[in-house]
């Protein structure tokens, strides 16, 4: 019943921050200068009535937000203003398909790389393998992803030939292994310091000692005793990594020229394609609420104190 | 503390602040020093020593377009055959003989009519790799001249780009950008989240809790991409770029302060100035705020380096600072376009970036060691 209460929160919560979100973008973009069909030859002033009849641009900015509201609530984004021929909803959801292969599989091996690194790391704390990983992880924090893909790219994929340039080409292994890592890799060593550091913690608990004590093997002292518990701050790192992964496909669908969510943003926040920007920014929202849903449900079913008393 | 003791002059011991000895515990650490120290490098480099170098930013050599780095001077022999020689196709005047020297070239031209010296020194003056060439013989019919003209030494260590313009005064210049807005930035960002944070937790109550949860909703949207619409939408000037950072990453300070406010309010010396019947604003102003600036200045000295990459992202995306002006993001995604056959392009402002983000971030570690020694 708890978790209910929890949930419905939750859910509350995330409704307010898209509707906000909703609005702001909305308003925000109507505000700024210049418009969709501003070109360097001005169109007569017939096809321009017409075209801002055919968007609605004609009325009154509450007017069409109303109407913009109301399509939306029937889960339509409207339609592309600049792309005539297709839908909001097309563009956006042939881009998010892209998006999610490369951002998905990036999550997965941030969290299995990153759990697994930062675990070793702390039962070596202060040895030698504890300091190469905790440097590598800096390294990879610290490198930003507009200087690591393309140098990985001119190394790997210029140099030995052993990955493709760009492209998505059959969306295999030797495509999409670069902006997977690429994107993947600064994560990884967040993660795997975050679980260094919450590990480390654990294990000076008096439950392990007691592990110890009554002769279990080291190993399973470790997974069984210490593992679950070390979880917690990296499950609540899933919305801001999966928020950092999206801000990062923006400049790896730029740097492999992949045709994802995020080369859709920007082209349509260059070209002042509304509609566009609309629903992208949509999206992205969604999915990062998604993620810390995900991630409050996990907490949820990891830890039996709130589950019992729906507190955080 | 008995009555009887008297302090004689010679045994005063002078009170040091909190703030004093943590500065004394920063220094006593080599590796924050050192951080320091790469930090004033790269300050120096970006802001001072412009005034000293030879090349401008926005000067272009169209000699040197895309030469690699190298720590001996330009032109080379094959680069200054080649050059004059253009030099003197363009001037329609036939190269008879090229002898290249140390610092200078002696040759023999020839043209189909007398050569005027006015219309001779035109022709050199499109270039900049030759000074005023000097005659040394000249034919009974004019049309044939033995001359010399000295070679203007160029040092490019860090290369050229593709316009022909010297990489490190574009570094120097991208530095003093991207520092700065990393800078202003940030202090937007503390004036925002200091005050929002010492507001709400001064007021405490429902008001704090609408306010707090109004940050809790900002930190669910993907700020990023508000920061990407404005700056697409309402131009590229720097002014905006450093509010939308800043607007964006005060989130963060506005919880910290509000935690410090917050148990600040059950200090004696709080309560004792709300008896007293001071203001909000001078107790926030004499009381709260001095004690919130270690953290505040913690933090900032953190956030500084995401101001940073954030800047350079935008840049990346081509939505950053304009041409001739640069900044290392806009650096970095020229050479990114440029690394298969430019690669020196695409890494030294990467290295000069990373450098001051790791470095900052350093010492921000060391500071927060240095205020709050229980850690």
């Amino acid at each position: 019943m708890n978790i209910l209460i929890l949930l419905i929160r939750r859910a509350f919560s995330a409704f307010l921050t898209l509707a906000l979100t909703i609005t702001v973008s909305f308003f925000l973009m109507r505000l700024a200068p210049g418009g969709p069909f501003d070109q360097e030859r001005r169109l007569p002033a017939e096809v321009m009535a017409n075209l801002k009849q055919k968007f609605h641009l004609d009325k009154s900015l509450i007017e069409q937000f109303w109407i913009y509201v109301k399509g939306l609530t029937r889960g339509d984004f409207g339609p592309s203003m600049i792309y005539s021929d297709f839908s909001v909803s097309d563009l956006v959801f042939q881009g998010l398909w892209a998006s999610m292969q490369i951002g998905l599989a990036a999550i997965g091996v941030s969290l299995v790389l990153g759990v697994l690194l930062g675990a070793l790391a702390a039962v070596r704390m202060g040895g030698w393998l504890d300091q190469t990983l905790m440097a590598f992880s800096l390294a990879g924090i610290a490198i930003p992803t507009f200087i690591l893909a393309p140098l990985m790219s001119l190394v790997l994929a210029v140099h030995l030939k052993w990955f493709a340039v760009a492209g998505w080409g059959d969306g295999g292994f030797y495509y999409l292994t670069l902006p997977v890592v690429a994107l993947a890799i600064p994560q990884i060593g967040i993660i795997a310091r975050l679980m260094r550091g919450s590990m480390a913690d654990v294990l000076t608990q008096m439950h392990i000692r007691t592990a110890h004590a009554k002769g279990q093997h080291p190993l399973l002292v470790v997974s069984n005793h210490a593992f679950r518990q070390s979880l917690f701050p990296v499950i609540s790192y899933l919305g801001p990594a999966m928020a950092a992964i999206l801000t990062g496909s923006v400049v790896i669908e730029r740097v492999f020229a992949i045709e994802g969510l995020g080369r859709h943003f920007v082209q349509g926040a260059l070209d002042r394609d509304y509609p566009l920007v609309m629903g992208t920014v949509i999206v992205y929202t969604t999915f990062i609420m998604l993620f810390n849903f995900v991630a409050d449900l996990l907490y949820v079913l990891i830890d039996p104190r709130i589950r019992e008393t729906g507190n955080e | 503390m008995s009555d009887g003791v008297t302090l004689s002059q010679t045994n005063v011991v002078v009170g040091k602040s909190l703030w004093q000895l943590a500065f004394a515990r920063f220094l006593s650490s080599r590796f924050a020093v050192i951080n320091l120290a790469i930090l004033a490098v790269i300050a120096a480099v970006s802001f001072v020593a412009p005034l000293i170098y030879p090349h401008s930013y926005a000067t272009v050599y169209r000699e040197y377009i895309l030469v690699p780095p190298s720590l001996t001077a330009y032109p080379d022999q094959p680069m200054t055959e080649k050059a004059f020689s253009r030099l003197m196709r363009a001037g329609r005047y036939q190269v008879e003989s090229l002898e290249v020297a140390e610092d200078a070239v002696s040759a023999t031209i020839t043209a189909r009519k007398p050569i005027k010296v006015e219309t001779l020194n035109k022709a050199f003056a499109l270039g900049s790799m030759f000074q005023e060439p000097q005659i040394i013989t000249q034919s009974e019919d004019g049309k044939q001249l033995e001359i010399t003209a000295a070679i203007n030494r160029q040092y490019f260590v860090f290369g050229t780009d593709e316009n022909g313009r010297d990489l490190l005064a574009r570094i120097m210049a991208g530095g003093r950008i991207s520092i700065l807005i990393g800078i202003a930035a940030t202090l937007t960002s503390i004036v925002i989240g200091v005050m929002y944070g010492a507001i709400a937790g001064y007021v405490g109550g429902r008001t704090d809790a609408v306010m707090m949860r109004f940050v809790d909703i900002l930190y669910g949207i993907p700020l990023m991409f508000f920061v990407i619409v404005l700056v697409t939408f309402f131009g590229r000037n720097i002014l905006l770029l450093f509010v939308a950072l800043g607007a964006v990453e005060w989130l963060t300070m506005a919880r910290i302060v509000r935690g410090q406010t917050m148990s600040l309010m059950q200090a004696e010396f709080v309560t004792g100035a709300r008896v007293a019947g001071l203001p909000m604003w001078s107790i926030l102003r004499r009381h709260v705020l001095p004690n919130v600036m270690g953290p505040v200045v913690v933090y900032a000295t953190l956030n500084m380096p995401a101001v940073i990459l954030a800047e350079s992202f935008l840049s990346f995306l081509g939505l950053g600072v304009q041409e001739p002006m640069a900044s290392w993001g806009v650096l970095i995604a020229d050479g990114a376009r440029r690394m298969e056959t430019a690669s020196w392009l695409l890494i030294f402002p990467g290295i000069f970036l990373i450098l001051t983000v790791m470095c900052i971030n350093f010492v921000g570690d060391s500071m927060r060691d240095a205020i709050d020694p229980k850690r």
